[in-house]
């Protein structure tokens, strides 16, 4: 073997004249060289070799990478791709296969969802509040900047199941007297007297003017209806009234409620 | 289980707590209870607790049933301000 090499100093290869590179060769074929303005030029580099930061160099002739057709401006990681090839935004680890932290809590923290031209879409929001919720909003004008939206809220799903909107009802049950066969936002009846319950929230409604649609049957040939008294925002008050004396009667009765 | 207290006109009234929103609560079931008193019964409401075994099937005297306070009669008391919030309640009834 045959060695090139210096004693405790600089080794210099110079290429004399101008325009005269310095090159390396293996078995007569040249493998690198450095040109005479500096630029090395290989074969071939053995990445598993290289440490250190790149330069900051065009990555227009890079290839294999498959960057056609995006473009960022981020100077912080804002995508991430997990070995498992699942995709999180903005979060470092992927929990899903498609991951989605929000920026902020407003309605730019989610996503935007716009219409293919008109400049108007659809906002899909986790509201970071005590209910913990999903909203969707409709935005008239996309145009606006971040922090200017306008954004009408149409929809909320709370995280403990509940839709809250004009047309998601808020509550409701099927019940007689002192057994609740199914409900939904209701913590409890109280069975008051004969055919008279309050029906319990276990989420308050916002105001009293809420809609309460309830009917009742039972095996009996009697004409009777529910009637709906004291709307209160914690309770409602449904009475099983019959037709033929005004009197009241226990049925099993049906209710939901629309409001506020 | 179920609360009984005296409701309108001295009668006594029977509160049956929803699975469901039972399904949502932590503790033993007496504790759960002792909650919904304090989340659906007015502040200082006495009241017992009463096992599902009880027998609440004839209701031909329904209005004539009145409460008496047994051994066991409970207070029903404030809801914690998180609670409030939680239940978006404005104040304890």
């Amino acid at each position: 073997m045959s060695t090139i090499k210096s004693s405790d100093e600089h080794l210099t290869l110079n290429a004399d004249g101008s325009s005269k590179d310095i090159k390396f060769q293996a078995n007569g074929v040249e493998k690198a060289s450095i040109s005479s303005s500096g630029a090395f030029t290989s074969t071939t580099i053995d990445a598993t070799k290289l440490t250190g930061a790149l330069p900051a160099i065009s990555g227009a002739n890079l290839t294999g990478v498959g960057v056609a057709g995006i473009s960022s401006s981020a100077d912080a990681t804002a995508m991430t791709i997990g070995l498992d090839e699942r995709v999180a935004f903005k979060a470092t680890t992927p929990k899903a296969d498609l991951h989605l932290k929000a920026h902020n809590n407003n309605w730019t923290g989610g996503m935007l969802v716009e219409h293919n031209s008109g400049n108007k879409g659809w906002h899909i929001h986790p509201e970071n509040n005590s209910e913990n919720g999903l909203w969707f909003g409709y935005r008239a004008d996309t145009t606006s900047a971040i922090g200017s939206e306008s954004v009408a809220t149409h929809l909320q799903i709370t995280s403990d199941g509940r839709g809250k909107s004009q047309f998601t009802a808020r509550a409701w049950a099927n019940y007689n007297d002192t057994t609740i066969y199914d409900s939904h936002n209701i913590s409890s009846m109280t069975d008051v007297a004969t055919g008279m319950s309050y029906a319990n929230f276990s989420n308050n409604m916002a105001n009293s003017a809420y809609v309460v649609q309830a009917t009742s049957y039972s095996s009996h040939c009697d004409k009777h209806g529910p009637y709906i008294a004291d709307c209160e925002t914690g309770r409602v008050k449904i009475l099983s009234l019959l037709k033929t004396n005004c009197d009241y009667a226990d049925r099993t009765t049906h209710f939901v409620i629309f409001g506020d | 289980m179920k609360i009984i207290f005296e409701g309108e006109k001295k009668v006594a009234s029977v509160l049956v707590p929803a699975s469901k929103f039972l399904a949502t609560l932590t503790g033993t079931d007496e504790e759960k209870l002792i909650h919904i008193a304090n989340k659906d019964l007015p502040t200082g409401t006495k009241y017992e607790i009463i096992s599902d075994s009880v027998d609440l099937s004839d209701r031909t005297f329904r209005n004539a049933w009145t409460y008496t306070a047994g051994s066991d009669e409970k207070t029903s008391a404030d809801l914690s301000a998180e609670d409030l919030a939680k239940y978006n309640m404005k104040e304890n009834l």
